[in-house]
């Protein structure tokens, strides 16, 4: 079946959540996260911290007088969270990335309807709960971005398979194979693959001028 | 080397001017504080002099302050909106853009971006001038709108904002109109000659005389420059009727040069010399068979040494002779002032025709050094601290003052502060010179100096229409530091007068150093690593070490093939490689990698991996730094093989060997912060962890021929950095460097089983790496077809995912709005379009013009192509070179085929005589009517434009997202809203605001795309390194 409609909708929504930056749906998504189990509600705070600490910063970079320049984030586009363990902590942890990001998480899987509710219930709009839609038949769509799995190697294995054969954007492959301890979806680095930068370059000097060299004053 | 001291050897000037021409040049970037050692000693007055000058600067400036009228008109209005306000700031940022913004819709935002976010109510009545308050917006609004605005006390910013709200946008945006003409009113002196000798009537009745400019920005199309020439004709014949009959000497008009010719630069000195020459000496004629004289403005430190070689020139044509009356202006912020004024007096003493000079302090001070900072130069050609520049003009003017000087050059001392006027006059024993200032500025210090001197005094005056000047005043204003000088403190009762009249050689002298330690040399513009530099090759001196050494390489035949175990591969499989501007230019020999050397390279680099990962991170990151060294002390033999086997052009070799200097030594820094150092930290469980990230085993780096040597390194030294070992495949068309690149590695110390190089086509090389298992991530820049075809191989194979990072294509756009300025976008858009042949994922394809600014807009895109220079890339003349080969050259040809039948053609540049020699495509440029007219990207010298208009802008942003490209924009846009707008709804990978949109610098802006551009992370930026290694628990 097509999920062509679900997947126009999310979309949709995209835009006004990324724009939100990470500080602001870090504090939507602590309301999710108050909700949840005492385990759960510990590794959402967490990734939300580590969020913080590592994408939500603007970063300015040096360079030449008369120029200002950083670097930003934001999320990817339209996520699909999936996961065949039977630790619930895996999905809950790679929606929060996906979703503190900036992305949509489309949420697969028997959880996704409670989680989906809980995320709308805390205000956060872009979460889709597609709890019977069978994975091969979701990566068909267009506009997925990428897949956070948590499952066996092989399967894995087989879900970038079908991913790299897509046409278009080159769908981010983002895996978790541990499913006790969570090494790669409590790892700080993790975060990073559901981001996309921004750099930004102004002339500071188009209209003439350079305020900063003149106040530099000597010594 | 000259020194300073020997200006003042009377005997000095009687030498050739060809003998002093020499000592020019190699001071362009002397080392700041040695030369003021030498000039201080000019410059530095004797006892008497010292108090003379103090007691008459401490005079003047007394009498300027009892003066009631004494704050005139843009003295006063840059007391009140002085820079450090933010209000200052907007009030110019208005002034420079609104009166050009033909629609009120663009008119009005751009009203309400300035005037809703500062606290303009706090400066309604501090200033007494009441041009200042007619310029502070509450006042033009009528009473009524005042007594409205005294009675509600609201939030700070609130006045302006209820005004706006209260009435209606025409209103507002018809008073802005006006108070934008009161200030344009004060800067020009009039819209004609004839205005504005008429206006100058009653300065000249009180001892002033005029020196006429019709200013405007640098002309960059044939046609503009061409109405600036009949300006100048025109000038010169109205300043010709001059009936004045009093005692004021005869007006003058001043010339920019940059405006008479489209292409005044070094690089096409030969076209400058005949005919920029050509309409200045038709001026000269005029000129002189009317008693005008003419004075040739200063322009950018690049374009000094040209500027005295069509000076000298013209003086010494024919119809120059015997007048006395060709001048020019001289800036002391220049370091080769002093031995400039030293050849001009030689020269005036070997024809006997007294030249006039204009010594001003310089008015590109901000824009010099943010140029030098930017392309990595040796240092600057101007000083560092106003003191410096004070004392340099002293010592100029000790020169010009001196005995045998005196006849040969006729001194204009243009200066506004009081405490230079009177160190000058004093240092005067004669008084053959004058003094000149700027129309608008320290009116009462020259009133003051004509009723007590004996002296001349010249206005310099702006003329020309509103519209066009104010913006460029705006911009001259602000870039003469308007804040931290004097004007603004001779009349700020606050500031104490001996603050006023000490002298720069006592505050020079008291400062730490001399030149001004807060302003890095470019060399150490960031505080980590070394910016990679270059030779300025503008500059005669820099210029002529530059060539020879990469003249030695120009016919070098270089041997290349696979580099595996440290050792060059002869294969058999062996291919000529000849250059893209001439094919029968042979540059050399490459081997090709057959499946024995991939194997080859495979087993060893896997062997390898163990070692490597294991080397300290610090030995890895000293590798890469002594590869940033190596290729500097090699980089006349990367840029000849950059220019031969890529068909680079100069600018464009030498931005590639920086590039790839920068990938190295930014890169070192990165391993050294990021990768190496376990990480500790608390996990969400309450555990502590510690992990550390590297080397995950075989990369595999392939990389394009656009930039065969920044994007080849840079993927390869990270791989390698972060404890990978590297299998690198280069671009078959650009292979040659990339085996220089990896001899350099080797010899920096990265060992032989650790990166192996394998030359040759995509199926017999990069196809077996691809579907390799032993493969542990793949870095690759290239078409997004490739990037499609590597990644499904690696995910056949029976192992885990592993990091792909791909850099890709574009359909790059930039959008310029109605305030945005011509001029400015013009030079943005044919740079980002053209440069490298348009051969950069960065390039700029379709270009969105709202409608209203269109057809000012794209005929000067047309002209300013029609001054492009095609062909032979290692001519310093050469703005365009060849394309790749062959098959891009067909491919370009066919979209400019198709869109000749579909779209509308604006311009198509020249080639040269011999193109069919190379692979060489003609710019060109088309209207279409939306990028969805468009189908893929063509990588090459082809603009599209696009007419939009405002109301529509969304839906544009919205097109140009549908493509799902992400790489490059590029916005034009006075309005700070308008930006950050587009900035935040389109997505593109990297953004530029109000400039080009190529050239990103590594560590500054990062790069890479988004969505069909590219994966991330982005190449020289910090996320960069971290792909490239696994996560170990230790």
């Amino acid at each position: 079946m097509s999920y062509s409609t679900e997947i126009r909708t999310a979309l949709a929504g995209w835009e006004k959540w990324n724009d939100l930056g990470v500080a602001a749906r870090a504090e939507i998504l602590r309301g999710f996260a108050a909700s949840q189990a005492a385990d759960a509600t510990n590794l959402i705070n967490w990734q939300l911290d580590n969020a913080l600490q590592r994408i939500d910063e603007v970063l300015e970079l040096p360079g030449p007088t008369g120029e200002a320049n950083s670097l930003a984030t934001s999320g990817r586009g339209l996520f699909i969270c999936a996961s065949a363990s039977n630790n619930p902590l895996a999905l809950i942890g790679e929606i929060c990335s996906a979703l503190v990001a900036g992305n949509v998480a489309l949420v697969l899987g028997t959880e996704a309807e409670a989680l989906v509710k809980q995320l709308h219930a805390a205000g956060v709009a872009s979460a889709v709960a597609l709890p019977e839609a069978a994975l091969e038949s979701l990566l068909e769509e267009d506009g997925i971005a990428g897949i956070a799995y948590c499952g066996e190697a092989t399967e894995i294995r087989q879900i970038n398979r079908q991913l790299a054969s897509r046409p278009g954007v080159l769908a981010q492959m983002v895996a978790e194979t541990d499913a006790d301890q969570l090494s790669s979806i409590a790892s700080p680095h993790y975060i990073n693959r559901f981001i996309t930068e921004r750099t930004r370059s102004d002339n500071t000097t188009a209209v003439g001028g350079n305020a900063t060299l003149l106040e530099l004053g000597a010594d | 080397m000259f020194k300073a001291i020997d200006a003042l050897q009377p005997e000095f000037i009687n030498k050739p001017c060809a003998d002093i021409w020499p000592l020019i040049s190699p001071l362009y970037s002397v080392d700041e504080s040695d030369w003021l050692k030498q000039l201080l000693p000019l410059a530095e007055p004797a006892i008497d002099e010292l108090d003379k000058t103090t007691e008459r600067a401490t005079s003047l400036i007394e009498q300027v302050r009892a003066n009631d009228g004494a704050i005139h008109m843009i003295d006063a209005l840059l007391l009140e909106y002085s820079l450090d306000t933010k209000e200052g700031i907007l009030l110019m940022c208005l002034a420079e853009a609104l009166l050009r913004v033909p629609d009120a819709e663009t008119a009005d935002a751009l009203i309400r971006d300035k005037l809703g976010v500062a606290d303009w109510k706090k400066h309604l009545k501090n200033s007494d001038s009441l041009f200042v308050n007619a310029s502070t917006w509450g006042l033009l609004l009528t009473g009524k709108v005042v007594s409205m605005d005294e009675k509600e006390d609201g939030s700070p910013s609130g006045a302006i904002n209820r005004l706006v709200n209260k009435f209606s946008e025409p209103v507002i945006r018809q008073a802005m109109h006006q108070a934008m003409k009161i200030m344009g009113h004060q800067f020009v002196r009039g819209r004609t000659i004839a205005e504005a000798l008429k206006r100058g009537k009653a300065s000249r009745d009180r001892g002033y005389t005029y020196s006429f400019d019709m200013l405007g920005e640098a002309a960059l199309t044939s046609a503009d420059a061409d109405k600036y020439f009949n300006d100048y004709m025109a000038a010169v014949a109205s300043v010709g009727e001059d009936t004045y009959q009093g005692p004021s000497p005869r007006p003058t008009i001043s010339i920019k040069l940059s405006a008479l010719h489209p292409r005044y630069e070094v690089g096409q000195e030969a076209r400058v010399m005949d005919e920029l020459f050509g309409r200045v000496l038709q001026l000269i004629k005029k000129a002189r068979s009317l008693d005008v004289g003419i004075t040739i403005d200063a322009e950018e430190a690049d374009r000094l040494e040209l500027s005295l070689k069509l000076f000298e020139k013209l003086y010494r044509d024919p119809a120059n002779k015997g007048w006395g009356n060709f001048g020019l202006v001289i800036q002391a912020y220049s370091k080769r002032a002093l031995p400039v004024l030293a050849w001009l007096a030689a020269l005036a003493g070997e024809q006997g025709d007294r030249i006039p000079v204009r010594l001003v302090k310089g008015a590109y001070w901000d824009s010099e050094i943010k140029l030098c900072q930017q392309r990595g130069l040796s240092g600057y050609p101007v000083y560092t601290r106003k003191e410096a520049t004070d004392t340099s003009y002293l010592a100029c003017a000790r020169f010009l003052l001196s005995d045998q000087v005196r006849g040969k050059i006729y001194p204009q001392f243009a200066s506004h502060n009081a405490h230079t006027v009177a160190a000058i006059y004093t240092m005067a024993q004669h008084g053959d010179f004058e003094f000149q200032r700027l129309h608008g500025m320290g009116d009462a210090l020259y009133d003051t100096v004509l009723s007590s001197f004996d002296v001349n005094v010249r206005i310099y005056a702006p003329v020309g229409n509103h519209k066009d000047l104010l913006p460029y005043l705006v911009r001259r204003l602000l870039e003469n530091g308007a804040n931290s000088s004097f004007v603004h403190r001779l009349v700020d009762a606050r500031c104490p007068v001996e603050n006023l009249v000490e002298h720069p050689v006592v505050t020079l002298k008291g400062r730490k150093t001399l030149h001004n330690n807060r302003i890095p040399l470019p060399r150490h513009l960031f505080e980590d690593r070394l910016n990679s530099r270059s030779a300025n090759i503008e500059i005669e001196h820099e210029w002529l070490s530059y060539k020879a050494g990469v003249d030695k390489f120009m016919s070098q035949a270089w041997l290349g093939g696979p580099v595996i175990n440290g050792q060059l591969r002869e294969t058999g499989d062996c291919h000529g490689v000849n250059a893209p501007y001439d094919n029968s230019h042979v540059v050399g020999q490459l081997h090709w990698a057959g499946s024995s050397e991939v194997n080859e390279a495979l087993e060893l680099a896997q062997n390898g991996f163990a070692a490597w990962n294991d080397t300290p991170v610090e030995q890895r990151a000293i590798c890469l730094e002594k590869m940033a060294d190596l290729m500097e002390a090699n980089e006349s033999e990367l840029i000849a093989i950059c220019h031969r086997e890529a068909g680079k052009t100069i600018q464009d070799c030498i931005d590639e060997v920086r590039e790839a200097v920068d990938f190295c030594r930014y890169y070192a820094n990165e391993a050294r912060a990021g990768i190496g150092k376990p990480l500790q930290f608390t996990a969400f469980d309450g555990s502590q962890r510690n992990t550390l990230l590297q080397g995950r085993g075989v990369f595999v780096c392939i990389s394009p021929w656009n930039f065969p040597l920044a994007i080849f390194l840079g993927q390869v030294v990270a791989a390698l950095v972060a404890g990978n070992t590297v299998i690198a495949k280069p671009a078959e068309q650009t292979s040659i460097v990339a085996v220089r690149a990896v001899q350099l590695l080797l010899e920096a110390g990265v060992p032989a089983d650790a990166i192996a190089l394998l030359p040759g086509d995509g199926a017999t090389v990069g196809a077996p790496l691809t579907s390799d298992s032993r493969i542990a991530g793949v870095a690759f820049t290239g078409s997004t077809e490739t990037a499609q075809l590597i990644n499904r191989s690696l995910a056949q194979r029976d192992c885990d995912p592993v990091p792909f990072i791909a850099e890709t294509g574009g359909q790059n756009a930039m959008l310029i709005d109605s305030t945005s300025l011509p001029e400015q976008v013009v030079r943005d858009v044919v740079h980002s379009a053209f440069a490298s042949a348009g051969q950069r994922c960065s390039a700029l394809r379709v270009l969105f013009v709202q409608d209203v600014i269109a057809d000012r807009v794209i005929p000067m895109i047309k002209g300013a192509m029609a001054e492009q220079v095609v062909g032979y890339p290692v001519a310093h003349s050469t703005d365009i070179g060849p394309v790749i080969d062959r098959t891009a050259q067909q491919k370009l040809l066919q979209h400019i085929e198709r869109m000749k039948k579909e779209a509308k053609l604006i311009a198509q540049s020249a080639l040269p005589m011999d193109a069919e020699k190379g692979t060489f495509v003609a710019p060109t440029a088309f209207e279409i009517s939306g990028i969805d007219q468009l189908e893929n990207e063509q990588f090459g010298p082809i603009l599209h434009v696009v007419r939009y208009k405002a109301k529509d802008l969304d839906k544009v942003i919205d097109s140009i997202n549908a493509t799902g490209f992400g790489l490059t924009l590029g916005v034009h846009s006075r309005n700070e809203r308008t930006c950050n707008h587009i900035a935040r709804r389109l997505r593109a990978g990297n953004v530029y605001i109000n400039r080009d949109q190529i050239g990103a610098v590594v560590g500054v802006q990062p790069f890479g795309g988004q969505g069909l551009s590219g994966t991330g992370p982005k190449a020289g930026g910090p996320r960069y390194l971290p792909r490239f290694t696994r996560e170990v628990t230790v």
